[in-house]
């Protein structure tokens, strides 16, 4: 396979990658109660994840060091494990709503029992993570996500106005609803863009894959820059569905069902097909990332063997934890609360955390004595420095924020 | 601080406590969305679009929606005032969850389906009126 | 020639990740032997591995997850350090230090699955 194939391959994936439950969650909602208005704090939400896991993967390919790694060496025992026990908390969190997300959209597409399917999600999810490769596991769940793109047709189909539509991507306080609820959904959307799963997973896959200066610094840049920026176009179209189909009927989308209607209603039977099983792939494959970076975090914290290339003889204290994070996930689902509800406190609390994991990976990205000549430059300190702005601003509202909207209900 | 948002997160679903007009006025708001929402779904599966499974499933869930609101605004003290349009909109929300019933029960019937679309649009409208005298 | 390179104790070896002689990790840092009192000359004798810092870092969280790793303590002289590099390079591999004993036992626990 020649080397240009191989990155468009990745990109691809990428982008097919980048949506997960807590975008289809706030996304449509966002969408369906402000219309356009909020698609700057989408795009606000994708330059961070650019940014961040940028700067992650560039660490993790010239100092060959993931994220938790670097939290150990810079934060020490005392400050890193606190990082730890809450980003596993966060991580968990997140593994449940989207074993729950799996087994909801699987109940749309089959309609069998519930409880059964989410037992259906914890065996394909297991089954995937256990005998796939690496590169399998991102190439099938990130090119099946790309299924999505139904809702950007969906979107175009419907006939947006696209001056109001141009109007959103430009920043401003809503022309309905509260002040506060509009801050939520910022908070929300900045939030499902960022979640920290994400670079969890991108750092230590940099390192699975062998990553060296200086070629594949290119290579990173495209993954971050192309593969999550082109993934935003698919949590946008969900916006742009809401804002033109739920928003004008009153609708508040609280089932994922409602977002299938979103594919339903301009594009017929194959569209609700096609869009059911691209939030099935995205889903799933964000569920096996989310459970395999609690494995990657945990090993790389304490100094274990880690790696999914290594197999389970190899690491095999990271496969017991991988197979461990599932089954609790599983075991959260398993009580019955409902995973729409466990999707927004996920991606709600992963922000609170997110400073603390930050801040050392820009700390280190922009250290020479690390990174010699890759360390950041001009730019890539100006717009460091914003997002951790931008990020402790969000973290440090969004608790108040979700408890005087009472969860976006307004 | 988990636990005081949980608490908060529960305590909002609670049934009992007083219908104000800021409570009457979200509570229509959301069975006037439950409303519409099946109305959509109605739509496309009396053309014949939907797959059994997603009506089905789709319509259940709101049914069962429809059903915990009209519980929830049945238990609850109205404000003076309010009693006529409470019980209203506690009747109304069970005559959407019926109608829901209807179309989970019978996902390939698109006769069934158009009626049902028709009455959840009256129904949604409804709401909105009810929501109004909030 | 030797050449005097600068090691950043606190940076660059407290906290890092050891590696052993076959290239496994084995572990990290989590303190420092040193010999000497105050006012003496300060020498840097081992490097010790194993949960019984973890209280005094952190606290009674740092205890509980002590009690979760049931290796104790492994101490490694520091003349068994071959480099420091990005990772702490370690001279022999890891059984023959005592180390990594967490994997061997996970290891055994994994064989009863299939694929294992």
């Amino acid at each position: 396979m020649s080397k240009p194939f191989q990155i468009a391959l990745g990109i691809l994936a990428a982008i097919g990658g980048f949506v997960d439950i807590g975008d289809i969650v706030f996304a449509t909602t966002a969408g369906a109660t402000f219309g356009y208005e909020l698609l700057w704090a989408t795009v606000l939400g994708v330059v961070g994840i650019i940014v961040y896991s940028e700067m992650c993967g560039r660490v993790a390919t010239v100092a060959k060091r993931p994220v938790f790694d670097v939290v150990r060496e810079r934060m020490g025992f005392g400050f890193g494990l606190a990082t730890l026990v809450s980003s596993q908390l966060v991580n968990l969190m997140t593994l449940a709503a989207e074993v729950g997300g799996v087994a909801l959209v699987l109940q749309l597409l089959l309609g069998l029992p519930y409880r059964g399917l989410v037992a259906v999600a914890l065996v394909t999810l297991l089954l995937s993570a256990w005998f796939l490769p690496f590169e399998w596991i991102e190439r099938v769940y990130g090119f099946g996500g790309l299924l999505l793109i139904v809702f950007t047709v969906a979107a175009l189909k419907l006939g947006p106005d696209w001056q109001q539509l141009g109007a959103g991507f430009v920043p401003g306080l809503p022309s309905h609803g509260t002040e506060l609820l509009w801050g939520y959904f910022i908070v929300g959307l900045v939030s499902a863009a960022l979640m920290p799963y994400e670079v969890y997973f991108y750092s230590s896959g940099a390192v699975e894959e062998g990553w060296k200066p200086p070629d594949d610094l290119g290579l990173n840049r495209l993954n971050a820059g192309l593969g999550f920026g082109l993934g935003a176009f698919l949590s946008i179209s969900l916006s742009v569905v809401a804002a033109q189909l739920f928003l004008p009927r009153g609708i508040d989308p609280e089932f994922l069902g409602t977002v299938g209607l979103g594919v339903l209603n301009p594009l017929g039977q194959i569209g609700l097909l096609l869009g059911l099983l691209g939030i099935f792939f995205a889903v799933t494959g964000a569920a096996i990332d989310t459970c395999f970076s609690g494995a990657y975090n945990l090993s790389q914290f304490f100094g274990w063997e880690w790696g999914k290339y290594q197999g389970p003889r190899g690491a095999p204290r990271f496969t017991l934890t991988w197979i461990v994070f599932l089954g609790l996930g599983f075991l959260i689902i398993l009580t019955g609360v409902n995973p729409i509800v466990v999707t927004e406190y996920a991606v709600v609390f992963s922000v609170v955390a997110m400073p603390l994991t930050y801040l050392p990976i820009l700390l280190v990205a922009r250290d020479e004595g690390y990174m010699g000549e890759y360390a950041n430059g001009r730019l890539g300190n100006v717009l460091g420095f914003l997002y951790l702005g931008v990020i402790a601003i969000v973290a440090l509202s969004a608790v108040p924020l979700l408890v005087l909207t009472n969860m976006g209900q307004g | 601080m988990l636990v005081l948002v949980a608490a908060v997160g529960v305590l909002s679903a609670c049934k009992g406590g007083a219908m104000t007009p800021w409570r009457l006025q979200q509570d229509a708001d959301s069975l006037a969305s439950i409303a519409a929402d099946g109305e959509l779904l109605a739509g496309e599966t009396a053309k014949g679009e939907s797959t059994g499974p997603f009506t089905t499933v789709h319509a259940r869930e709101l049914r069962q929606e429809a059903d915990q609101l009209a519980d929830v605004v049945a238990s609850t003290e109205p404000d003076p005032g309010l009693a006529r349009p409470t019980a209203q909109l506690a009747t109304t929300a069970r005559a959407a969850a019926r109608v829901l019933r209807r179309l989970e029960e019978h996902p390939g019937d698109e006769d069934v389906a158009a009626r049902v679309g028709d009455r959840l649009g009256a129904i949604a409208d409804r709401a909105e009126q009810i929501g109004k005298q909030a | 020639m030797t050449e005097r390179k600068a090691i950043d104790l606190g940076l660059g070896v407290l906290d890092q990740e050891l590696v052993d002689a076959d290239g496994g990790r084995c572990g990290r840092v989590d303190d420092l032997e040193l010999i000497g009192g105050p006012g003496e000359p300060l020498r840097l004798t081992a490097l010790v591995v194993g949960p019984a810092t973890w209280a005094a870092r952190a606290g009674r969280v740092g205890r509980l997850a002590g009690k979760l790793y049931p290796d104790g303590e492994t101490v490694v002289p520091w003349s068994e350090v071959a480099d420091i590099t990005h990772v702490v390079e370690l001279k022999k591999t890891d059984a023959e230090l005592g180390l990594g004993e967490g994997d061997e036992r996970a290891r055994r626990w994994l064989s009863r699955l299939p694929g294992g």
